[in-house]
């Protein structure tokens, strides 16, 4: 059996190089040329498909959504049945706080379950304090992690530890094969 | 602030464009509405009612998304040449096709009553097709 794990967070934040870098097989992707002159060459428009197995057969299908609010009608339905996110943030980005405020509202569903890595991009310390200081003053418990979405070796740290923090909850499947 | 960071469409170009959406109407009277957008799910021109209560902005990002998937779906069934996908309900079709020219990268979304049938609908998206792709290959 499978498990669905979404990576979100805005546009150019590293979702579509993330599921490519961990993806076994080439992942399905949904490019359209992007219009914003100032961003990158392409941007994801329905979603991002790419599937990792890893050790204990944990059969991880790995869904990216596109970043941008105007697509927020897909978050659902692609998130649905999904067992927890990893919410990637750019830190160069200048409002990076408030991109991350909104994504972890969006995904509150997720979040209030303790089914959340925030992973930090092209981040300083400060960064990562004021990350784990706004989850604090929200009342949120979530793991904050440094993750260059182009490092593989962080990024399956990043989602081990989201599947230990589901694991924590006995819900994951494939366990103990 | 989305909108504040796109390429420009020119208005000369968009009201071109909506032409051939306005026409589509007249050639075929079971066009409800037609929708033109950028690939990334910008409006570019649309035919809505104003008082309908749809949201060209919702429209325009979603038909973008069908595009895509269209796209994605036929590459990974060994398709080549994905044009579109039809959406089939009781009360009529909603037709998307991708428009590209060399700049411009487009999809079209044709919403049709319950009156028409496939032929029908595929010979006016046809129709509106090949106009915009007029209209983009000379702006190009």
């Amino acid at each position: 059996m499978e498990n669905k794990i979404l990576l979100v967070g805005a546009m150019g934040a590293g979702k579509t190089t993330a599921i490519e870098c961990l993806s076994d097989d080439p992942p399905v992707r949904t490019e359209a040329r992007n219009s914003d002159p100032d961003g990158k060459k392409t941007t994801t428009v329905a979603l991002d498909f790419g599937r990792i197995i890893l050790p204990g057969d944990y059969d991880v299908l790995l869904y990216g959504i596109p970043g941008q609010q105007r697509f927020d009608f897909v978050w659902p339905i692609v998130g649905k049945g999904a067992l927890g996110a990893i919410l990637l943030v750019d830190c160069s980005q200048s409002d990076w706080q408030a991109t991350m405020e909104s994504f972890l509202t969006q995904f509150d569903r997720l979040v209030s379950r303790g089914r959340v890595i925030v992973a930090l991009n092209r981040s300083q310390m400060a960064d990562l304090y004021s990350a784990q200081e706004m989850l604090v003053n929200s009342g949120r418990i979530a793991p904050v992690t440094v993750t260059d979405p182009r490092n593989r070796g962080e990024l399956l740290t990043a989602l081990e530890l989201l599947i230990a923090n589901v694991e924590m909850e006995g819900v994951l499947s494939g366990r103990g094969k | 602030m989305e909108e504040a960071n796109r390429k420009p469409v020119s208005s000369t170009l968009k009201a071109k464009l909506h032409d051939c959406l306005i026409a589509a109407h007249g050639k075929d009277s079971s066009v409800r509405y037609t929708v033109l957008t950028s690939s990334d799910g910008f409006v570019i021109a649309e035919t809505l009612d104003k008082n309908s209560g749809l949201d060209a902005k919702r429209l325009s990002a979603m038909s973008a998304s069908f595009a895509g998937i269209s796209d994605s779906l036929g590459a990974e069934c060994g398709m080549k040449g994905v044009k579109g996908g039809v959406v089939e309900s009781d009360n009529g079709l909603i037709v998307c096709r991708s428009i590209r020219s060399e700049s411009m990268e487009t999809a079209l979304l044709v919403v049709f009553d319950q009156s028409v049938n496939h032929g029908i609908a595929f010979w006016t998206l046809n129709s509106i097709s090949k106009s915009v792709t007029e209209v983009l290959n000379a702006y190009d």
